[in-house]
């Protein structure tokens, strides 16, 4: 298990620099105007999708066959994904903590934790088991149906707003709904831990 | 204590069919398993390693049944498929770290050894690497942990002759240990015949046959005569046959001719060939 994580650890140095530029520039568009708060939220749904995106990298260079001649089981390779996926999580919220921070946003903080939790931990839930399952080029298809939700919903939320880009439409709904969906992210994160294990031990790579 | 025992193996695939395999593999000794594409070979390595599920029979490995722990018996186990799937942005370096903390009994000196040895530089990326390198690092890794079995399915396809001739003369260091056992898939025959003390042919899913190698030269023949002269042998001592405007080259079983005949040697890779045709217009 610490060999996959200490693998997933490089892999994200090596191939996940341009991530590192675009959180840079969307911490920056929030930090300048609050409004551009969805660009955080996207930020963390970038994060969610972290697992998924190595996952791929492993199925292309062909590291999800080869690692299976080493001691390492089934159930181990899928727990790094999400231990990673976790890891990510964590970063998310501090990344939201530190911005709401930088901008006297007390008051937006928990809220947004919730959301960024929301954000961060169902793409991965969701995609995870369908690439142990499928292989991420068919789970890929869900990710672009995902996006494209996710988008419209986010623009839908803004443009609804008649004030600071709809925050005023979304802070009343955070004090019930968002804590709900923060509990059912984590709920259906590790529903989705135990099905890709399920899933992934059936399958012959 | 048998390294591998396999014992009737199935496992199908819409038309391919393989098994049912027995196949039996002493400590200390190397088994060729040699088949044309498509026989089986990886299907095989892949039912060892327990990375698909066999319809039916069961494997032993180091005495352990594979169903059973097979991540416990990967420790002793060193394995190398047709390609090595490390990921291109690794160094050597990285892949010895995360190999230490992969295997219980992984030995950085040895590792290191081995990179000094096949010349791969430790920090340069493996996609950089050539084909060769690439190998050679998939061997250095098969064989930095101790492991007591060694399993390469066709870890010599592609290679220069240099590089395979290297690649043999790690795999009979490796079997220098009485302890030690091998089980080498590939379609070229002559690396096999130079480090494997049996030989198995597979074909189209099914094993032609499983001895030692020196018992198969003892017991096959090279016979060169007329076609009048090959028909008047038995018909079941011809195993197979080659023939050309100057006369006809049969492989032959030598029990089964009159003594005296002359018949010169016959080699591992020739016997597969005319075994495979004979198999296959059968």
């Amino acid at each position: 298990m610490k060999g996959l994580l200490v693998k997933d650890f490089y892999m994200m140095i090596g191939y996940c620099r341009s991530f590192l530029l675009v959180s840079v520039v969307f911490i920056g568009l929030f930090v300048v105007e609050p409004s551009n708060f969805f660009f955080l939220l996207m930020l963390c749904i970038m994060l969610g999708m972290l697992p998924t995106t190595l996952l791929s990298y492993d199925e292309r260079e062909h590291w999800n066959v080869y690692s299976q001649v080493f001691p390492i089981s089934k159930a181990q390779y899928v727990s790094a994904k999400y231990l990673i996926g976790l890891l990510c999580t964590i970063l998310a919220a501090a990344v939201v903590a530190t911005s709401c921070l930088v901008r006297f946003e007390a008051v937006s903080l928990i809220p947004l934790l919730c959301i960024s939790l929301v954000c961060s931990l169902i793409p991965a839930a969701l995609l995870l088991p369908l690439s142990f399952r499928f292989g991420t080029e068919k789970a890929r298809y869900l990710y672009f149906v995902f996006m494209s939700l996710a988008a419209f919903v986010g623009a839908f939320l803004i443009s609804g707003g008649d004030d600071a880009g709809g925050r005023s439409v979304l802070i009343p709904m955070m004090n019930w709904i968002v804590p709900l969906l923060s509990t059912g992210a984590v709920v259906l994160y590790g529903a989705s831990w135990l099905l890709s294990i399920t899933w992934y031990r059936r399958r012959e790579v | 204590m048998n390294a591998l025992e396999i014992k009737n193996l199935q496992k199908s695939y819409g038309d391919f069919t393989l098994g049912p395999l027995n196949l039996t593999l002493p400590s200390g000794c190397v088994m060729g398993l040699i088949g044309e594409n498509g026989a089986g070979k990886s299907t095989t390595m892949k039912l060892i390693l327990d990375m698909i599920h066999p319809d039916a029979g069961s494997i032993q490995i180091l005495g352990q049944n594979n169903q059973v722990n097979i991540k416990a018996i990967k420790e002793d186990m060193g394995v190398m498929l047709d390609e090595v799937g490390l990921p291109g942005y690794l160094t050597p370096g990285q892949v010895g770290r995360i190999m230490a903390s992969a295997f219980r009994n992984w030995d950085s000196e040895v590792y290191e050894g081995y990179l000094r040895r096949f010349s791969l530089p430790e920090n340069k990326r493996f996609k950089e690497f050539s084909r060769g390198m690439k190998m050679k690092l998939g061997i250095a890794v098969a064989l930095s942990h101790h492991a007591k079995l060694l399993l390469l399915d066709e870890a010599t396809s592609g290679l220069d002759p240099v590089v395979r001739d290297e690649v043999v003369e790690l795999i009979m260091e490796f079997t220098r240990q009485e302890d030690h056992a091998a089980l080498i898939s590939s379609h070229i025959v002559s690396d096999l015949e130079k480090c494997c003390d049996y030989i198995a042919f597979l074909q189209k899913g099914k094993l032609l046959l499983c001895e030692e190698k020196d018992r198969l030269k003892e017991r096959y023949g090279m016979l060169r005569c007329s076609r009048e002269r090959l028909l008047e042998l038995d018909g079941t001592a011809v195993i197979g046959k080659r023939e050309s405007p100057y006369g006809i080259e049969a492989i032959v079983d030598r029990t089964k001719v009159p003594a005296g005949l002359e018949l010169g040697p016959v080699d591992i890779e020739e016997l597969f060939v005319v075994m495979s045709r004979q198999e296959g217009s059968a």
